[in-house]
């Protein structure tokens, strides 16, 4: 029991690590290759735990080697669209003004039903109100819809104004956030002063945010007990 | 760039580990087998205490190589041969015809592992 217990320990870490190293495009979308890593890693993290007469290497060389081809090909596929295309595959148009391309569409095995689904995500229900659609790498469909369509932005009745990046948090759960004070470009100095002029300490403050503005919002700790 | 430079560097190090633990196995294979063939010699020379000796140092030898190839080999193949090693010193004293049958399975484990880690074309496909 203690072996597997141990083992199941080792190999959560392991795919942790392996995920991570994988990175963050990993867990969003998933690449045709990616999801066949990740498919198997969770396929051999299961041997070694369930069978305690395999040894260990059996489970943790094959999920490294794999993770670590994964990140090699991505890296080499950045450098080469040729190889990109042939693992990756390329993007492919399906509608393009407003015209379906059904051969392209048979060609990839898309139903109706699959491009009307797509489309319902995007809250369209009438195909007529689509410009153009493109099947990413990833499978997923984007749309841009005709303009009679999309909604009005500030743009469109030429109103503008500075976009700003949103407010950080500084302080979580009475945890000091350093790295967002340092993305703000603001220091501690400005945190204490806050502090002070609100009369709490860092540990009293459930949650404070800010912009680049310095303007914040401070939210104070309520007394739970 | 750091994530490859740790990709490389952990495929490099599974290669060398691959390539080393089968140096290792292969060298402790010979040790395992000259003894093997030294307790079959001696036994058939009816020189029983030497036999012992060379079987002690054969189980010796076993257990080492037992934990640093378990973490390589499939546990079950191993327990063959310990349970074969067992019996080695009871055959020897009982002067059984088995002790050489016993040692040519011993020794058909051993080539076993080796032949089970080595990259030929027929275990890779």
């Amino acid at each position: 029991m203690l072996i597997v217990f141990f083992r199941a320990i080792i190999l959560y870490a392991l795919v942790i690590f392996s995920i991570r190293l994988m990175g963050k495009r990993q867990i969003g979308e998933l690449q045709p290759s990616e999801l066949v890593i990740t498919i198997l890693v969770s396929n051999i993290a299961t041997l070694p735990i369930e069978d305690t007469t395999i040894p260990m290497s059996t489970g943790i060389i094959p999920i490294l080697t794999l993770v670590s081809l994964d990140v090699i090909m991505s890296a080499l596929t950045l450098r080469s669209r040729k190889l990109r295309q042939i693992v990756s595959g390329s993007p492919k148009v399906i509608i393009s003004n407003g015209v379906i391309d059904q051969k392209q569409m048979k060609k990839l095995r898309y139903s109706v039903d699959d491009l009307m689904e797509s489309l319902h995500d995007y809250n369209i229900f009438d195909i007529n109100e689509v410009q153009y659609a493109i099947i990413e790498t990833t499978g997923k469909i984007s749309v841009m819809q005709k303009n009679d369509y999309r909604s009005l932005t500030p743009s469109d009745i030429e109103l503008y104004s500075e976009s700003k990046n949103p407010p950080q948090i500084l302080i979580d759960d009475g945890v000091i956030m350093h790295g967002a004070i340092k993305f703000l470009g603001l220091d501690m100095k400005f945190v204490h002063e806050v502090l002070s002029k609100n009369k709490v300490e860092v540990s009293d403050v459930f949650l404070m945010s800010c912009d680049e503005e310095k303007n914040y919002k401070l939210i104070k700790k309520e007394d739970l007990n | 760039m750091k994530r490859l430079i740790l990709c490389i560097a952990i495929l490099a190090v599974i290669i060398t580990g691959s390539v080393l633990s089968l140096l290792l196995i292969n060298n402790k294979n010979q040790q395992l087998i000259e003894t093997l063939d030294a307790i079959t010699v001696y036994a058939e020379d009816r020189k029983t205490d030497q036999a012992l000796e060379k079987i002690e140092e054969f189980s010796r030898l076993w257990k080492k190589y037992y934990v640093c190839v378990s973490f390589l080999v499939e546990s079950s193949c191993l327990e063959d041969i310990s349970s074969s090693c067992a019996k080695l010193k009871a055959l020897l004293l009982k002067d059984s015809e088995e002790l050489y049958s016993e040692c040519e399975t011993i020794k058909y484990g051993i080539n076993l592992i080796y032949n089970n880690e080595f990259p030929y074309l027929h275990s890779i496909f």
